[in-house]
């Protein structure tokens, strides 16, 4: 299992650990971060404090801090 | 007259506010990024001898409040009894994200109607979507529109009219997991008769939804607290679930459904797509072109701008001024000092702030609106992310600067976009630094006849833009110092996390540009401009017209100011000018122009060749131009902004920092500035 943020640029992940703290989880699980959930790692800021992903078909940028706990494994194709 | 009342639901940017300005014939203010809509909305439309009022509420992801806006949402559709039917606006590109509010939405209400907007660039990405397999799934009727091309929006009126008319239609139920279902059953059957959506309020309860408990008070006029068999049971239900993470089974029970829902309905050949608005997405956030694309295109707004309004500028100018004779005999009929007072005080200071503001608006709105509606603005939120961060603030804050360049009262409103209270704060008190409308005119004036010559051409024109790319450019790293030096000081606190959905580009168009520019922005910023000039016209004028030994109050005031005025490079004049501009900032170059002519009333110049020569004759130099610059972009907000910041920090203490910080950095800037000009002057 890899950090979300550290996830190869356009490879696809699956969300296997969803630990991260009360005061955002519900953010991440509004925009469809959850256990389970096919994550793709886009675009990276140039000074690589935040990155965007695609989620269900949306692009949403979060900051790479935020992300700590969430890890994933790579899809396997 | 029955009349009905329609919610109108869905994600942020998903084309809410195009649905109801279509539906009510208002003007909601439409763009291409997520909270525009920061307050609920409510207009009326007649169809067919009925009422119907809708609501246009804030976009949400969950029922599950965060923001005061989502808990507007929430309690709006959980708790008001009258709503006939909800719309649930989806976007057709991302259908699957949609669907995750329509199913929460349809745990609380049956009377819902889907609303698949955005079809045609579905269509253009080749997502299809099979409509009617998507209605008989989640058991509710299901239209396509195109809101920006007025696609559908019929359909939906005579939809909605069939419709409103249900009570309790069949509607697709979530199922959770057994064990969580039966706890929720238990908890429901304490809930008095009159709470209505038992069971999703009972898994909020469960939630430990603290919010939920207020609402109850509020709305049902039920408090938890007095019940204490639904306490106890509350309890024994935790326990019983006490090794599940309850929200999140929830959340990956929906998400679950919205996968298969999706998968069922729609096909997706997007990929192609996608790849184009990567390539374009890495180009505009990379290292290297990341900043100068922005730079570059705030160059270009403010160079077309400049370009473009000069000459309409003047013969508005011109306009507006001639009218003053034939005006000045329709006013005959009155006394001699009430028609003075209404042509040269009323009159010339709304004709001057038409003048100044009008044509710069005309142009500046539509580009500015251009960048928010292909989705520019995200991703230079994105990329400024670093820098807000590094000072504790929020990244979005860049998006309500953005919107602070139109008019500092929208971009402190539009601050709601900011969950964070510390750094809601941040974004409002430093707002005012982002020069208006009103103001940077006159910056460019000023720029012309003392940077760069008063001739026109392109080159001058390329400099001008320049300076005020500089200009902004201080502006906003006296933002970040600023909101460093808060953030460590009286407003102290943690860093709040930042998500942000960069929405797909989508094409310009024009017609909607117009529109929105036009009607949304520029009529009502030069609107609330004209009604504060008109006053403060009347009360400049009685303050140069009353006089002590045959001199104007005004005079006597600024000599008063001088010695002031003249340690921070600026003199008795100007100093009072910014004051009594307080009500609108572009009347302080006519204030000043009135002052040094002597006249009685606001003053028009021929051109700036004209205009520099009065200012020249009356002592001013470079140094007073830069520090006139400085002081323009670092002083008081205008009154309709501390008006503004009153209403929404709803606090006089907030109101004064956003008055006094960005005067005591205009005093201090203008006074270093001067200082070091003057010791330079003594050296050389």
């Amino acid at each position: 299992m890899i950090d979300l943020c550290k996830m190869q640029l356009n490879k696809i992940g699956i969300i296997k650990k969803f630990n991260v703290s009360d005061d955002i989880k519900r953010r991440f699980l509004d925009i469809g971060i959850a256990s389970n959930v096919k994550i793709k790692r886009v675009l990276e800021s140039y000074n690589n404090n935040m990155s965007a992903y695609k989620i269900m078909g949306s692009l949403i940028a979060i900051r790479n801090k935020d992300t700590k706990g969430i890890k994933v494994v790579y899809e396997k194709i | 007259m029955k009349k009905y009342k329609i919610a109108l639901a869905g994600n942020p940017n998903v084309g809410k506010s195009t649905i109801f300005n279509f539906l009510t014939n208002k003007h909601q203010h439409t763009g291409n990024w997520t909270g525009k809509t920061v307050e609920e909305a409510s207009g009326e439309y007649k169809y067919h001898n009925k009422i119907y009022e809708v609501y246009d509420l804030p976009g949400t992801y969950s029922l599950v409040a965060h923001s005061k806006e989502e808990l507007l949402t929430r309690d709006l559709l959980c708790f008001n009894k009258e709503i006939d039917l909800t719309i649930v606006v989806c976007n057709a590109v991302n259908l699957e994200r949609s669907l995750n509010l329509v199913l929460q939405i349809q745990e609380i209400t049956n009377n819902v109607l889907v609303v698949v907007n955005l079809i045609d660039e579905a269509l253009k990405k080749q997502i299809q979507i099979d409509l009617d397999k998507l209605s008989k799934i989640l058991k509710v009727p299901v239209i396509k529109t195109s809101a920006t091309n007025n696609e559908g929006l019929d359909v939906l009126k005579e939809k909605i009219e069939y419709y409103a008319r249900f009570k309790n239609m069949e509607s697709y139920k979530l199922k959770y997991d057994n064990k969580l279902e039966k706890e929720i059953t238990k908890i429901s059957k304490n809930l008095p008769s009159n709470v209505k959506n038992k069971k999703w309020i009972s898994l909020r309860l469960l939630n430990n939804d603290k919010d939920i408990i207020e609402s109850l008070k509020k709305y049902s006029n039920y408090d938890i607290k007095t019940n204490k068999k639904l306490l106890t049971t509350l309890k024994s239900s935790s326990n019983n679930l006490k090794n599940i993470d309850i929200e999140v089974l929830v959340v990956s029970n929906i998400l679950k459904e919205c996968n298969k829902i999706y998968t069922n309905t729609v096909i997706n050949n997007k990929n192609k797509y996608i790849e184009k608005e990567q390539k374009i997405d890495k180009i505009i956030t990379s290292k290297i072109f990341g900043i100068p694309i922005m730079l570059i295109m705030l160059f270009l707004i403010f160079w077309l701008t400049i370009v473009g309004s000069n000459y309409p500028s003047e013969l508005l100018s011109n306009f507006l001024f001639s009218l003053e004779a034939p005006l000045r005999n329709l006013c005959q009929i009155f006394p001699s000092y009430i028609s003075d007072l209404l042509i040269n005080g009323v009159y010339k200071t709304t004709a001057w702030v038409v003048g100044v503001m009008l044509p710069p608006m005309l142009i500046f709105f539509p580009l500015f609106t251009i960048a928010e509606d292909i989705g520019l603005l995200p991703r230079i939120a994105f990329n400024m992310d670093y820098m807000f961060n590094k000072c504790h603030a929020c990244g979005k804050q860049c998006l309500t600067m953005c919107m602070g360049i139109g008019c500092n009262a929208v971009g402190v409103t539009g601050t709601r976009i900011i969950d964070e209270k510390r750094e809601r704060l941040l974004a409002i008190i430093t707002n005012s630094f982002m020069p208006c409308n009103g103001r940077y005119p006159v910056i460019i004036a000023i720029i012309s006849m003392f940077f760069i010559g008063t001739t026109r051409g392109i080159i001058s024109s390329i400099i001008s833009s320049l300076i005020l790319v500089l200009v902004i450019t201080l502006s906003i790293i006296m933002t970040f110092i600023t909101c460093s030096i808060l953030s460590k000081n009286i407003l102290k606190g943690k860093k709040s996390s930042f998500i942000l959905e960069l929405p797909d580009y989508r094409k310009i168009k024009i017609g909607k540009i117009i529109i929105t520019s036009l009607l949304d922005r520029t009529i009502f910023v030069l609107g609330r401009a004209i009604v504060v000039a008109m006053p403060a016209g009347l009360i400049i004028y009685l303050i140069t017209n009353i006089t002590y030994n045959d001199v104007s109050v005004l005079t006597i005031i600024s000599n008063y100011l001088n010695s002031i005025a003249s340690l921070i490079g600026l003199d008795g004049v100007i100093l009072l000018a910014f004051f009594l501009g307080i009500p609108a900032n572009e009347i302080v170059l006519p204030i000043i122009l009135m002052t040094y002519l002597g006249t009685n009333s606001l003053t028009d110049y021929e051109n700036l060749t004209s205009l520099k020569s009065i200012l020249i004759d009356n002592g001013w130099t470079m140094l007073t131009a830069i520090c006139f610059i400085i002081f323009n972009l670092f002083h008081f907000p205008c009154g309709t902004t501390l008006f503004t910041i009153k209403k929404e920090t709803n606090s006089w203490y907030y109101t004064f920092l956003s008055f006094i910080i960005p005067l005591f950095i205009g005093i201090t800037l203008c006074f270093i500035v001067t200082t070091i000009f003057k010791i330079f002057c003594l050296l050389f």
